[in-house]
């Protein structure tokens, strides 16, 4: 755990806040505390809803997910042009995507 | 016409030996398709709603999203990058008295992931007044800390301190 998480946690119970093991649980149900948040982390990466979406939709091959044209990241890199936000989504042509086998 | 995986696939496989995205190009998507579900908006609600439900053989399921994806969606890390960027909504709030008036930037993702894009891949279940007043304002038990508790205990692989009344082991969310 990063120090100043520590030291955070430390000065927020000499203030009288009580501590936690976790920011879900029991500090859910009380008044007042402090923690060190929850992440959801498998196998070191972060996970995101969609990454369990598509994971569990990639097994049946049954959803397809529809992007705009201009926002599908097979047009462009990661550092997309700032024109992209200012392109009508409407005006697009819908691009549908779907799981590989 | 409803869209055929089958063919889908068939257009997918091309695209995917040039990119290492799980999901590739379909075939365009004909007017007058046809699907059994459409989900619109494909953030934590969405994406888990379409999941469900393309999980059942016999369905097809379109999950429709304004946003796209890219590197800032795929690592959480990089959340902030998102912020006043295509990938997030830049909300604000309305001017709140006890902030000197001022309205605070309250952002909802654009992308893969909807607001899970930036929250840092934080596990945030809610305080139980939180819920318990959704249930108020509801007037349905369903929406109470007491019932929604358990369907997080269900979706939950808690690597913490166990505390098996609240906490949830085997679920499909590592925390």
């Amino acid at each position: 755990m990063h120090p100043l998480f520590t030291a955070f946690l430390d000065g927020a119970e000499a203030t009288g806040i009580p501590r936690f093991d976790s920011a879900n649980g029991a500090l859910m149900e009380a008044d007042s505390g402090c923690a060190v948040r929850d992440e959801n982390i498998r196998d070191g990466d972060t996970m995101t809803c969609v990454h369990r979406a598509e994971t569990a939709a990639c097994r049946k091959e049954k959803l397809l997910l529809a992007l705009p044209v201009d926002e599908d990241p097979m047009n462009h890199s990661v550092a997309a042009p700032a024109s992209t936000s200012s392109t009508p989504t409407g005006t697009s042509p819908n691009t549908a995507r779907a799981c590989p086998s | 016409m409803s869209i055929h995986p089958g063919q889908a696939n068939a257009a997918a496989t091309t695209t995917m030996t040039t990119t290492s995205h799980r999901l590739a190009l379909a075939d365009h998507m004909d007017d007058g398709a046809t699907f059994d579900y459409i989900v619109c908006g494909a953030g934590s609600s969405g994406s888990v709603l379409a999941g469900r439900l393309a999980a059942d053989p016999a369905v097809t399921v379109l999950l429709v999203e304004s946003g796209g994806d890219d590197e800032r969606v795929r690592d959480p890390d990089l959340w902030p990058a998102s912020l006043g960027s295509e990938r997030t909504w830049d909300h604000v709030t309305e001017p709140n008295p006890h902030l000197n008036g001022r309205r605070l930037a309250y952002a909802t993702g654009r992308g893969l992931g909807g607001g899970s894009t930036v929250n840092a891949g934080v596990w945030a279940c809610g305080h139980r007044s939180d819920w318990d007043s959704y249930a108020e304002a509801a007037d349905d038990f369903a929406w109470g800390y007491a019932h929604v508790l358990e369907h997080y205990r269900g979706i939950e692989d808690w690597q913490g301190v166990p505390d098996p009344e609240r906490r949830g082991t085997g679920g499909p969310m590592r925390i």
